[in-house]
């Protein structure tokens, strides 16, 4: 008779050989749950079964706190773990330490092949990405028109650039899901649309699927339309957000890619504006060079008219400047409505401080560009009155110069205007001489 | 050129972002920087109401025998 051994080291020599053996270590089993008890302590014990055969399974705790979904009576899973001895009964079980629902498992495989072939096609490539316009007249929304997400964008489109919204009522799950977004994306094909959201709120993996279905992925591949996908979910992007033109996280998200801020846009607007003000600026400063009408003709009359006529067109330029300035800064108060403020007492004292806050910026840039163009005014007038002293005939005549009239007073410019005999007079810094002509020689 | 009031916002703003290039380009007198300016301040006041007072339709397409039907939601 060989040693004789207790129960204790029978059931602890099982143990060993079951924990040694890699066949029945990190293993996965599928079947389907029953008799599932949830221990207060936090762990849940079942037996797993098949049409043929059962095994107890635990699940500690800390492996349940991972699962991605609640273990549940006559649910079909994949159960990942190892044999074990429960050395005090001399049973053996399964200790679970991961598991998938099967169904599920079998649906992320064709996921797997579906996005190996899309991408070998070249669905997924940056390349055949189109840009998103930036300013869209309409914007096509493919979703279920009773759920968060049309809400969510016709909300966020209210604030931003002005775009109509054009919805395609498709169902988002269940069966006949994937068929009805293909649908809704090839009818908004055949209208004037500028760029499309498909989507849908957050949920699970299952109600997002029909988003991972070939068929959208197909449609969306076929738009003509560039395509925003938006699937609300946070973890593995779906097949519609792989094929799409852009993703947003979130049917909001997409809202305020596709219509750009209202506010940016009259700052741009504005900026380009005080740019343009500000050549104009330049231009008005260097308006002093323009006075080349002021030629040398010694006509006391050619140069009043003249310097007339160039005061003329200071006060004309100053007058539309203002009137341009004066636009401009009507243009930034006007920046400062609030169209959608609501009328909350706090949102109103609010609103009036940034009235009066832009009201004061307003006027402190207001008066540096109306003293600017005063003083550019003054210094235009003090450059004419420069001028017309250095084209005075009397000044020329201090110089030694003297000049002849006829007869009718006018000046004489050339031998043509006289003959033999001609009375003329002969104007000096300090008086005038009458002459008759001698001789008259022409060049 | 389009009629200013028949433009689109985009461009609006492509016209006036050439009127402001111009502008900075220098080399116009001031009779012709003015021309251009009113017009930019034109340009820039359509850009405003098409910001601040477009209509926002929201409708939903239906399919019907006839065809495709828009329907306000």
């Amino acid at each position: 008779m060989s040693a004789v051994i207790s129960v204790s080291e029978l059931n602890e020599r099982a143990k060993a050989v079951l924990a040694a053996d890699p066949s029945l270590n990190d293993v996965w089993v599928s079947g389907e749950i029953s008799n599932l008890t949830k221990h207060t302590s936090g762990h849940y014990y079942f037996t797993l079964k098949d049409t043929k055969s059962e095994v107890r399974c635990t699940l500690f705790r800390g492996a349940r706190n991972t699962l991605p979904f609640e273990p549940a009576e006559s649910m079909k899973v994949l159960a990942f773990g190892s044999v074990d001895m429960y050395v005090a009964r001399g049973s053996y079980q399964f200790n679970v330490s991961t598991m998938r629902r099967s169904g599920i498992g079998d649906m992320y495989l064709a996921l797997e092949e579906l996005k190996k072939k899309l991408k070998a096609e070249g669905l997924f490539d940056d390349a055949r990405k189109r840009p998103i316009p930036k300013y869209p007249v309409t914007v096509g929304v493919v979703t279920s028109p009773t759920g968060a997400a049309i809400q969510d964008i016709i909300k966020v489109s209210a604030k931003r650039f002005p775009a109509h919204i054009l919805l395609a009522p498709v169902l988002v799950q269940g069966e006949g899901a994937a068929a009805s977004i293909a649908n809704g994306i090839e009818l908004m094909n055949t209208l004037p649309v500028d760029v499309l959201i498909v989507g849908r709120g957050g949920g699970s993996a299952e109600d997002l699927w029909a988003f991972n279905e070939e068929k959208v992925a197909r449609a969306i591949a076929a738009s003509r339309i560039p395509v925003i996908s938006a699937v609300g979910h946070e973890t593995d992007f779906t097949v519609a957000d792989l094929v799409a033109d852009l993703r947003a996280p979130t049917p909001s998200a997409a809202a305020e890619t596709a219509l750009p801020d209202i506010s940016s846009e009259i700052r741009n607007i504005d900026n380009m504006m005080m740019r343009a003000s500000g050549s104009l600026m330049h231009c008005i400063g260097t308006m002093r060079n323009d006075f080349k009408v002021l030629d040398s003709k010694l006509s006391p009359r050619r140069a009043k008219e003249t310097v007339d006529a160039n005061m003329r067109n200071i006060s004309e330029m100053t007058r539309r400047s203002l009137f341009a300035v004066r636009s401009l800064l009507n243009g930034k108060a006007a920046a400062f409505r609030t169209p959608d403020a609501k009328l909350s007492p706090r949102r109103a004292k609010d609103t009036v401080a940034q009235y009066i806050m832009a009201m004061d910026e307003i006027s402190a840039s207001a008066d540096a560009s109306l003293i600017r163009i005063v003083s550019d005014k003054k210094r235009d007038v003090y450059a004419a009155e420069q001028r017309m002293n250095a084209i005075n005939p009397m000044k020329v005549l201090e110089r030694g110069y003297s000049f002849v009239t006829g007869a009718d007073g006018r000046t004489l410019t050339s031998v043509s205007q006289i003959s033999y005999g001609s009375d003329v007079e002969i104007r000096m810094r300090d008086g005038s001489a009458k002459a008759k002509i001698n001789e008259v020689r022409k060049k | 050129m389009k009629e200013v009031s028949e433009m689109t916002f985009e461009e609006s703003l492509k016209a006036l972002e050439e009127l402001v290039d111009m502008l900075e380009n220098g080399g116009l007198d001031l009779d012709k920087s003015l021309d251009i300016y009113e017009k930019a301040v034109k340009l820039r006041d359509h850009c405003r109401t098409i910001l601040e007072n477009s209509e926002r339709r929201v409708q939903k397409i239906m399919e019907t025998a006839e065809g495709i039907r828009k329907e306000d939601v």
